[in-house]
């Protein structure tokens, strides 16, 4: 954190304290910035009065932990300051010269704007764990062809004042999420805004009509209010819109609503949004460009790159310990790219099936497909990868269907597919392996969810449905 | 080998997650509810591919049947009778004894959404398969469902015959008590609102006792809401809210936000009956709005911003009353009630004439009457407008 930034604080705090009984006045916005500081203001903007309370409040608290190691330190702060004590009194009481209490109080002071400092610095690292636990886990180790987008995000989310809605656009499976997720760790690391909260939108359900735009944004809007104002009592829409709003046009928040497919919940939640930006932004992740009155920057993912898409699939190689990709030459590696494209999903499965799988044909297969017909391909592609899995990997992944967005527990896996233990654990790995399976839910329960596209692919091309029901 | 059958395998895969929720869903009790509760999303996912297949339809419709307790309780009404009716049109000639559950449910969630005639649609459906096929039990299950439609729409005879015969027979059985308390509680209800008021106390005083017996908190608090209203109309209010207070206690915690929205109803319609307004008020504000919403229940929305509204109103607190009118009129817009719209139009206008805001009265006052215009027939709108009327003579003076 930057130097400056601090010495900002310890010029705060030590005035607080000099001037305990008159008032004291520091710019607001850069005392808000210090988080131990915001963490005791119950309103904004705050009075001078507030803040010089909560700032009276972090000294007291910062006294009786050094008065632990430094009890005479802390009592020559104590009297001086908010006991309103001369010098003279205070070296009488203690015994001390006048000088040595002034070197005393000197060296207190030095040892308790560092205490407050340590403190800022804790508090920090906890809100920082504490928004990043919140997050989805990542599904990547490693993302390739980020660098633009991701620039790009920072820069449109920074510097774009008139933006305050914000779309990653582009198909399934090319990353979107993943680069909302990774912009959202970047963006909690530098504490550019008062906090990062992500909203998963579960995809449409049960009854083949998706539900209505306005019960969208309320399943919003309480997910906002669970994770912001847990202890608050609001809970119609209007309340909850009403306190959310309250907060986000206050104070600088980002909002991640993540996996929005349906073109009419994005249009309306657009219009409603408009309610609640500004200082606070809003990053959408969605399948189509947003077409609105409203001004949304619609950000569309492209495929990697050659470059990209090579270093990817070498990293997945790696991962997946193929040796047999240290032999594929450039030449090969272009192949690959202009016949899959730069779909990281696609490219995902295609490496994975190179264990097993010859490179000549599985590229002359894939050429044999109808041009430009993209999910065609990918469906192909699917197809081999099955080919591949192991019977009870095959067993295993035909649960997954009947798996929610949520994911399944390892326990519900394990009941619907009857698979015993030994045979468990490596037909899960071996999905994991093959890039089928996705990890979900937190890291105390976790949760197996497969990618809309694999659930798609199973049932057209496995189960030899005519449609997928949960499209 | 997989592959020579994978469809086999998916449906096996149906089967055993059909025997898991159907196990969990067994289980009594609201910590079993709240687990099923919190998985609901891949019970979902489950019926919705199960019900998609011929093969997995009659096994997945009972999972679905199964359900019935978390989705009353809980109130997803509108997902669940999406895939009763996917399964009843799926289902064949050959299970005529899962249509006649099916028809029930079904018939029993449109009674929960208000949708009377629906209602009663499906259950004479069961009724004559039931008789059809000749089985007793059924019969009288729809029997009692039946009863309970017609309640909705005020046909005390039906009502009444129909309850008895189903009670007589389960009674005799004397296996069921859920069913026999339930009845009870149907035909008191039958009987509060013909004000046989003694035999309603008597009836609902019996369910109680049933439920309680056999250990179902949340039917016993059903059940003690009717008495409640029933002790109240017999001109003992605070019996009634005694009983209002007990059923209280027993949803303490339970999943059952429909009946506590029920109750919560009750004690503020008894309390307002009493004047005691700001009672009543908080009352109507421990309804949990946030539900209905969720449930999409406009009735009950706009009948509890509505007579939240009034309440605060009548408490002198002019200016928060305005907005939950104001709320609950635009939900009878929405649902589509003329009678109600013009009473709660009339109460803004009583609001805004309290207020001594007269210009903005008057264009209530006259909009609730031309809505009450057509309304013909009807003492309740006849009283509306005369009300109205006489508001509109004393402003012009």
């Amino acid at each position: 954190m930057e130097q400056e930034s601090f010495e900002t604080l310890k010029r705060v705090m030590q005035q607080t304290l000099k001037k305990w009984h008159s008032s004291y006045s520091e710019a607001a916005e850069k005392q808000i910035q210090y988080r131990i500081i915001s963490q005791h203001l119950s309103r904004y903007p705050p009075s001078p009065g507030d803040l010089q309370n909560a700032c009276k409040l972090i000294l007291q608290e910062a006294l009786a932990d050094y008065e632990i190691q430094d009890g005479e330190g802390a009592e020559v702060l104590q009297s001086r300051f908010i006991k309103n004590q001369t010098l003279k009194e205070v070296s009488n009481r203690l015994n001390l010269s006048d000088s040595q209490v002034s070197r005393k109080q000197r060296a207190a002071m030095e040892s308790l704007l560092d205490l407050i400092v340590k403190k800022e610095i804790g508090r920090r690292e906890e809100l920082i764990d504490r928004q990043k636990l919140a997050l989805p886990p990542k599904s990547y180790r490693v993302l390739y062809g980020i660098n633009q987008p991701l620039r790009e995000l920072d820069y449109i989310l920074q510097s774009q004042k008139n933006f305050w809605i914000v779309a990653i656009c582009g198909m399934g499976g090319i990353g979107k999420t993943s680069l909302a997720n990774e912009h959202a760790r970047h963006t909690i690391d530098r504490m550019a805004y008062d906090q990062v909260v992500w909203v998963g939108v579960n995809s449409p359900r049960l009854d083949s009509q998706p539900l209505e735009p306005e019960r969208v944004f309320a399943q919003i809007l309480r997910d906002l209010a669970a994770q912001l104002l847990p202890a608050s009592s609001a809970d119609h829409p209007k309340e909850l819109l009403f306190a959310l709003q309250k907060l986000f046009t206050t104070r600088p928040y980002l909002v991640v609503i993540d996996n929005l497919e349906v073109d009419a919940h994005v249009a309306y939640l657009v219009n409603q949004l408009t309610n609640l930006c500004e200082p606070t932004k809003f990053l959408l992740t969605t399948r189509t460009q947003v077409e609105s009155s409203v001004p949304v920057h619609n950000l569309t993912i492209s495929e990697l790159s050659l470059a990209d898409a090579q270093a990817f699939m070498q990293d997945e190689a790696l991962q997946r310990n193929l040796q047999i990709f240290s032999h594929v030459t450039p030449t090969q590696v272009e192949e690959i790219y202009y016949t899959v494209g730069g779909n990281p999903l696609a490219l995902k499965l295609f490496v994975s099936l190179l264990d097993i799988m010859e490179l000549r044909s599985l590229l002359d297969s894939l050429k044999s497909q109808p041009q430009g017909k993209v999910f065609d391909l990918y469906r192909h592609i699917f197809a081999y990868s099955w080919q591949l899995l192991s019977e009870p990997a095959k067993v295993l992944l035909l649960v997954m269907p009947l798996i929610a967005d949520k994911g399944g527990t390892v326990d519900y896996l394990k009941k619907i597919s009857k698979l015993e233990e030994a045979a468990f654990w490596p037909a899960l790995q071996e999905l994991r392996r093959r890039s089928l399976l996705e990890v979900r839910g937190t890291i105390n329960e976790r949760r197996y969810g497969i990618h809309r596209l694999t659930a798609t692919f199973l049932k057209l091309d496995i189960l030899k449905w005519e449609q997928d029901i949960n499209d | 080998m997989i592959d020579r059958d994978p469809s086999a395998v998916f449906m096996r895969h149906i089967e055993a997650a059909v025997e898991i929720w159907l196990e969990r869903l067994a289980e009594p009790g609201d910590r079993a509810l709240v687990e099923a509760d919190r998985e609901k999303d891949n019970l979902y996912q489950l019926l919705q591919h199960g019900l998609h297949l011929d093969e997995t339809v009659q096994l997945t419709t009972h999972a679905a049947l199964q359900a019935f307790e978390l989705v009353e309780r809980r109130g997803y009404w509108d997902e669940w009778l999406a895939l009763l009716e996917r399964a009843n049109r799926a289902l064949t000639t050959d299970d005529l004894k899962l249509t006649i559950l099916l028809l029930n449910r079904m018939g029993q969630i449109k009674r929960l959404k208000n949708q009377a005639d629906e209602s009663i649609a499906h259950c004479v459906q069961a009724l004559e398969i039931a008789r059809k096929i000749n089985d007793p039990r059924l019969t009288a299950l729809s029997q009692y469902n039946l009863a309970e439609g017609y309640l909705k729409k005020f046909d005390f005879n039906r009502v009444d015959t129909l309850g008895e015969e189903a009670l007589e027979y389960f009674e005799l059985e004397g296996s069921e008590p859920r069913l026999i308390a339930s009845l009870l509680n149907t035909l008191g209800e039958s009987a509060r609102q013909q004000d046989r008021l003694e035999r309603a106390d008597t009836l609902l005083t019996r369910a109680v006792k049933l439920a309680g017996e056999h250990d179902i908190p949340f039917l016993e608090a059903r059940f003690r809401s009717n008495l409640a209203l029933t002790r109240n109309a017999r001109g003992h209010p605070n019996e009634a809210i005694d009983q209002l207070e007990r059923a209280e206690h027993l949803l303490e915690g339970s999943l059952n936000e429909f009946d506590r929205v029920t109750l919560q109803l009750n004690k503020g319609f008894i309390l307002a009956g009493q004047d005691r307004w700001r009672a009543a008020a908080d009352a109507f504000q421990k309804v949990d709005l946030a539900y209905l919403t969720q449930r999409q229940n406009t009735f009950l929305l706009a009948l509890t911003n509505t007579n939240l509204g009034f309440s605060l109103l009548m408490n002198g607190d002019l200016q928060t009353a305005e907005p939950f009118l104001q709320d609950g009129l635009r939900y009878w817009e929405t649902y589509g009630d003329k009678l109600n719209l013009a009473n709660a139009v009339g109460c803004l206008g009583k609001l805004f004439r309290a207020r001594g805001e007269s210009e903005a009265a008057v264009a209530q006052f006259q909009r609730a009457i031309t809505l009450l215009e057509p309304i013909e027939n009807n003492p309740t709108a006849d009283r509306y407008t005369a009300e109205f009327k006489q508001y509109l003579v004393e402003l012009a003076s």
